[in-house]
């Protein structure tokens, strides 16, 4: 009578990945496939496109999930799996945001070297800029959670920077323009996820505060 | 497992960035890829003067073949349109058109740079002569 609905206990880890995956298809949804991957240099750019989308769609849900609430262990079979799937999903998310600039950079190769180059060094684009910021500190961060041992506190005191790194991603996304702009219902998805983990997380770290 | 996707992912990145970056400071940084265009017999002009009519500027209309007119000069920006920070689909709608309006409004959103302009001057193939 307690719990009417029953949740599959490893449901968490396929609603995580679908989540994550839905901008694919809404990318894919929109506009004529045959001209995104119509030559190599658009071929690289929607590459670039989906990495970055995939990637910032499964940072918020990461974000979410980090916020420890009670409700979401109902997703996974203990407290120890949610951290693991919070852990796996972490370090995927770092894996797809490093290939999103990559993919971008290599289509700023039919430039030049140089002009690919720039793409990878902050500038007077702002927006670009946030998204250089925002992955440095992530890679500065997790760099310290997988390959260093430091003392708990320590530990988490390097693990909190990834919360501005979530900042800077989430500006970057909705202030760098181009065709998310004009994709309105990613747009509202990655918008919603994002607010969703902001509200969720730093909610969550007020509330325990008070 | 997961710490050794992240190793090798990490691995390609900062070999890659380090690249790049390398490429850029030692490989030829004039190296840039001149206007092209597969369906005209108007490609790789190179004399600045080249006068151009309106009506070819109008054959060039598609994402593979883009070239539209700006303040009477044409520009060939086939190869520019998948790197458009403000996206493909902003572009490709002047394909082949005057985008004059379009280009100094940014699409009624603002100014573009004077880097933008600079880009811009890249894909320079001639002025509109009729």
């Amino acid at each position: 009578m307690t719990n009417p609905i029953r949740i599959p206990q490893n449901s968490g880890w396929w609603i995580i990945s679908v989540l994550s995956f839905l901008p694919l298809a809404l990318w894919f949804l929109a506009g004529s496939l045959a001209f995104k991957f119509s030559n190599s240099s658009l071929v690289f750019r929607s590459l670039g496109d989906i990495f970055g989308l995939c990637g910032m769609a499964m940072f918020s849900l990461v974000m979410i999930i980090s916020a420890k609430l009670k409700f979401f262990e109902k997703f996974f079979k203990s407290s120890g799996e949610l951290y693991l799937a919070h852990h796996v999903f972490g370090g995927l998310t770092l894996c797809l945001l490093l290939f999103h600039p990559l993919f971008l950079a290599c289509n700023y190769l039919s430039i030049s070297f140089r002009a690919a180059a720039l793409f990878l060094l902050p500038g007077s684009n702002w927006a670009l800029n946030f998204g250089i910021i925002g992955l440095f500190i992530m890679i500065i961060a997790l760099v310290f959670t997988f390959y260093t041992k430091l003392k708990h506190q320590t530990w988490l005191f390097t693990h909190k920077f990834l919360e501005l790194a979530f900042v800077f991603a989430f500006l970057h996304t909705f202030l760098i323009g181009g065709d998310l702009l004009l994709n309105l219902p990613l747009k509202i998805y990655l918008l919603v996820l994002g607010i969703l983990a902001i509200i969720i997380y730093f909610g969550s770290k007020i509330w325990s505060k008070t | 497992m997961v710490k050794n996707i992240v190793t090798i992912c990490l691995m390609i990145f900062i070999i890659a960035v380090i690249s790049i970056l390398g490429a850029a400071v030692f490989i030829n940084p004039a190296k840039t890829t001149p206007p092209t265009s597969t369906t005209s017999a108007i490609t790789n002009v190179n004399n600045m003067n080249e006068l151009i009519f309106a009506a070819d500027v109008t054959k060039h209309n598609s994402a593979g073949d883009c070239w539209f007119i700006i303040s009477g000069k044409v520009y060939d920006v086939t190869n520019f349109i998948p790197v458009h920070s403000g996206g493909m689909q902003t572009i490709i709608p002047y394909c082949g058109k005057d985008a004059t309006a379009a280009f100094d409004t940014k699409n009624g959103m603002g100014q573009h740079s004077q880097k933008a302009q600079n880009i811009l001057n890249n894909y320079y193939v001639g002025n509109i002569g009729g």
